[in-house]
């Protein structure tokens, strides 16, 4: 035992004493806050970011291109081609990307750049670093592909069919609700892998542009196992659809591929999104980050 | 003086490799250094008293509990660690604030705390430019006021004397002693004895993973009288020296070093100087240098992991 | 045995003058063995190849042979016939495993080397940047090839083997040429374009996610395009697109993928590799250049 269990020290400090917040609400905030803005600084100051909105401005091109390249620019509906645009490019495609590309990293750059014991040495609650990360991940990634969808449906209003009116609006905000969620979830996968392993990229590409693809093919309920049957779920409008009897009998099709609808799909990705964050507390308050991890080092 | 880390049975392993054995030890308030050879274990002895590691058997507690993810314990602590390491794009001041604020600070606070540990440092003119311009020196200098930011009760500085210069070096040593007139409790980790001399004299002796010694360093030279001593002695004629010592059984190993060195290891140093000061009178031996390995801790260090 | 009086002396061996880009990738190959994550992707290479040795042997020695009890029931079957088509078929399954292999392998080449400052090291040896970029590039490449050409190769040869005859040789003379040359369709530019990545990115991780990135919505924009104008040409766009353009040129495949020649997207496949190879020795140069 101690000798003397208080611990109590007489030190004369050569620096003012630090305040902490009092209250474990307060800290936790605090640390919330510290993380986010942390995260937040170091994503906007790199130049990679650059990289990733520009990928993920190019869907705004392919309206521009029908409007402007087409010989029949008025054949092309509007709402469709804003539909296919914002499900297949920034749903199913640019989300998984983005998430690929930031959310690896909330965790992963710690590692790599062997910042993690610092991190780890901070007297704050595990969550609230995840937590204030992954919210940076999320104000970035939603500010770069919100913003690309809204251009798009502008550039979409180009041709018939959209306009910016109230069910313009309505659709748009759907679908930005959408690829919120799959942002959400992504990230989440994204995150959970980067503090799982080392190579996070290469299990993610696996996961989200391997199986899911690859599960979408296979009969019966295996895609339910993906992030994809969910946010595809989400969308208001089938994606293969071109007119009216088409789109009626893909989405009687899809009823015999076991529909789960939009409200349960929102709340299933909400529920990926929290089981992925809580696993990547668990983990990162189990695993052992240190980098050298050599013997006796 | 009261206990501050305390181990008992300590082991942890990677794989096969056993970092630490069976590590029993209590380090006091005050200057501590952590000594031994690279691999002996002074990191992973330090990670596990940060919470980084969680012993494979055995338990650490510091200030009496558990340190892996409590933020009571780690709030009194502050760690600088041996490898670079920072963000990007970012300024030494930020790096103090950042991490700062991940302390539980308000962006206020963490803003004082950065420019005043900064200072203190020395760093107030380069606290503004990118870390990647800094030299080792002031990186060294920069984790140092990170460490310092939150004024913690507890300091582990690994290897920080690691690539400074002389005058570093020294300003390194004064503020360690600073440090530890002023009541603060530091771990220095450090495989140079000479560094760890000149902050303290207070050791824990690592090697291979167990404690080869741990108390005052001249306690440690008591522990090791019972061990040979190696004398040099350097003159014109070291084999006929050497016939003195022949017939002599506190003498264990007699060498010659080049064509003018004996090398004596004994267990009675004191009759092995007289025998010393005989044979010195001889006309032929000329003894020019007399020299005892061990007047350093270095020397200590030597004996006790050979 | 000779007695030195100093403990440093100067190596006595001779210098090796050429392929020093061998080491190069003598250590590559060394440490990408080792890793988990590619015996995995070995494994799922060696699967599909055993698909195809099991198409290659069926065709072979149960279909070719009409007294055989299966030979009715697999006649049904005209994908396993070995011709052509199966092995184009074979490589562009294959493709996307290579890329991965390669991102896997090459993502961390350049950028952990500056990151670890390596590259010091390296031309402080008597290593130029040539040896250095040569030596990073053939181990991606050799890794892509022993992926495609070479287990496309020994299925030919063991095609051979099984028919009866010496008509299959005859029929299959060019086959290997044809592989060699879409394997290294395949393979060149995704190296160059990996490395050209990690060249130009600081994290490992950040570029195989760049190479990734571009190769994805390059592919989804392209084919984006080309549906909603209904100009199949604008497929030329997607760089795997163009790809299997060549592919099906090399393998005198039917109903291409979009009706340009194979010219174009060879222009652009060689335009890919000459932006990437000058990103490659900029990067490299400047680090050998350093002062």
């Amino acid at each position: 035992m101690m000798d003397q269990p208080s611990h109590a020290f007489t030190k004369t400090s050569i620096l003012p004493k630090p305040v902490a917040p009092s209250g474990p609400l307060a800290q936790y905030i605090h640390c919330l806050r510290a993380s986010f803005g942390h995260s937040l600084t170091l994503m906007l100051r790199r130049q990679r970011i650059i990289f990733a909105a520009v990928i993920t401005f190019l869907p705004v091109v392919i309206p521009l291109a029908i409007a402007f390249l087409s010989d029949s620019q008025f054949a092309h509906s509007g709402m469709d081609v804003f539909s296919k645009m914002a499900g297949e490019a920034h749903i199913n495609t640019l989300a998984p990307l983005l998430a690929l590309f930031f959310a690896t990293m909330i965790i992963g750059e710690d590692v790599e750049s062997r910042t993690i014991p610092l991190m780890l040495t901070r007297p704050m609650p595990r969550s609230a670093w995840v937590f204030g990360r992954f919210g940076a991940y999320l104000m970035v990634s939603t500010a770069i592909l919100g913003t690309s969808m809204l251009l798009t449906f502008g550039a979409s209003t180009a041709l018939s069919d959209l306009a910016f009116d109230r069910d313009g609006f309505e659709k748009l905000f759907t679908y930005e609700l959408a690829m919120l969620l799959a942002l959400m979830a992504n990230g989440a996968l994204a995150l959970f892998l980067g503090a799982v392993t080392k190579r996070p990229i290469i299990i993610g590409l696996i996961f989200l542009y391997g199986w899911q693809r690859l599960a979408t093919f296979v009969p019966g309920v295996v895609d339910f196992l993906t992030i994809m049957k969910y946010t595809t779920e989400m969308l208001p409008v089938a994606l293969e659809s071109t007119n009216q009897v088409v789109r009626e009998e893909i989405l009687e099709f899809k009823k015999q591929q076991y529909l789960v609808g939009a409200s349960k799909a929102a709340i299933t990705l909400l529920g990926i999104t929290a089981v992925l964050l809580g696993g990547s507390v668990v983990v990162v308050r189990i695993r052992e980050y240190a980098t050298d991890r050599a013997a006796g080092t | 003086m009261s206990t501050i880390i305390s181990a008992k049975n300590v082991s942890k392993w990677f794989g096969e490799v056993v970092a630490l054995n069976d590590l029993n030890v209590e380090i006091e308030t005050g200057v501590t250094g952590l000594l031994g050879a690279n691999g002996a274990g002074k990191s992973t002895f330090i990670k596990l008293a940060l919470g980084l590691y969680r012993p494979s058997r055995g338990s650490v507690t510091v200030f009496g509990e558990s340190p892996r993810n409590n933020a009571a314990v780690l709030r009194r602590i502050g760690y600088c660690p041996e490898l670079d390491t920072f963000y990007d794009n970012m300024t030494g001041y930020e790096y103090v604030y950042w991490l700062s604020r991940y302390w539980g600070m308000s962006a206020k606070h963490a803003q004082v705390a950065a420019e005043q540990a900064c200072d203190r440092v020395g760093m107030t003119e380069r606290m503004d430019d990118p870390i990647e311009e800094y030299s080792k020196g002031m990186r060294q200098r920069i984790k140092i006021a990170q460490a310092l930011s939150t004024d913690p009760d507890l300091l582990f500085l690994d290897e920080p004397m690691a690539g400074l210069d002389p005058q570093g070096r020294e300003e390194m040593f004064s503020l360690i002693r600073e440090l530890g007139d002023n009541g603060y409790s530091v771990v220095v980790s450090s495989h140079i004895l000479y560094e760890v001399e000149r902050v303290t004299d207070n050791v824990v002796l690592l090697f291979q993973g167990s404690i080869m010694a741990h108390g005052k360093v001249r306690e440690i030279r008591s522990l090791i009288d019972a061990h040979p001593h190696t004398i040099h002695v350097d003159c014109s004629a070291p084999r006929i020296l050497a016939t003195h010592f022949v017939q002599d059984e506190s003498v264990l190993h007699l060498d010659f070093e080049g064509e003018s060195r004996l090398v004596i290891r004994t267990k009675d140093p004191n009759a092995c100087y007289a025998r010393i000061n005989a044979a010195a009178l001889e006309p032929d031996v000329e003894v020019t240098r007399i020299h005892c390995a061990d007047d350093s801790l270095q020397a200590v260090f030597d004996y006790l992991v050979k | 045995m000779p007695v030195y009086t100093r403990s440093y002396r100067n190596y006595e061996g001779t210098f090796r003058r050429r392929g020093r880009w061998m080491l190069i990738v003598e250590q590559e190959l060394r440490i990408l063995v080792k890793g988990k994550i590619f015996q995995f992707l070995c494994l799922g290479a060696f699967l599909h190849w055993l698909l195809r040795l099991f198409q290659v042997v069926a065709y072979d020695v149960i279909m070719q042979d009409p007294n055989h009890p299966m030979a009715a029931m697999l006649q049904q079957a005209k994908f396993l016939t070995v011709n052509e088509t199966a092995f184009f078929d074979f490589l562009r399954i294959q493709a996307p495993m290579v890329f991965l292999i390669c991102l896997l392998a090459g993502s961390g080449m350049i950028c952990n080397d500056v990151r670890n400052n390596l590259m010091e090291v390296y031309f402080s040896k008597p290593i130029t940047w040539r040896d250095y970029a040569l030596g990073k590039l053939l181990s991606l490449v050799f890794v892509g090839l022993g992926f495609t050409a070479l287990p496309a190769i020994v299925l030919v040869v063991i095609h051979n083997l099984l028919a009866p005859g010496w008509e299959t040789l005859t029929t299959t003379i060019w086959w290997p040429v044809e592989i060699a040359a879409f394997s290294l369709v395949i393979v060149l530019p995704f190296s160059l374009g990996i490395l050209a990545c990690s060249a130009v990115m600081q994290s490992q991780n950040y570029a195989g996610i760049t190479a990734f990135m571009i190769l994805v919505a390059n592919g989804v924009i392209a084919a984006l395009l080309a549906g909603f104008l209904q100009e199949e040409n604008y497929l030329l766009l997607s760089y795997p697109m163009s790809l299997d353009r060549i592919g099906q040129a090399i393998f005198h495949q039917p109903n291409p993928v979009f009706n340009l020649g194979w010219g174009w997207p060879m222009a652009f496949v060689a335009m890919v590799c000459l932006l990437c190879s000058v990103i490659i020795t900029r990067v490299v140069r400047r680090a050998e250049c350093a002062p």
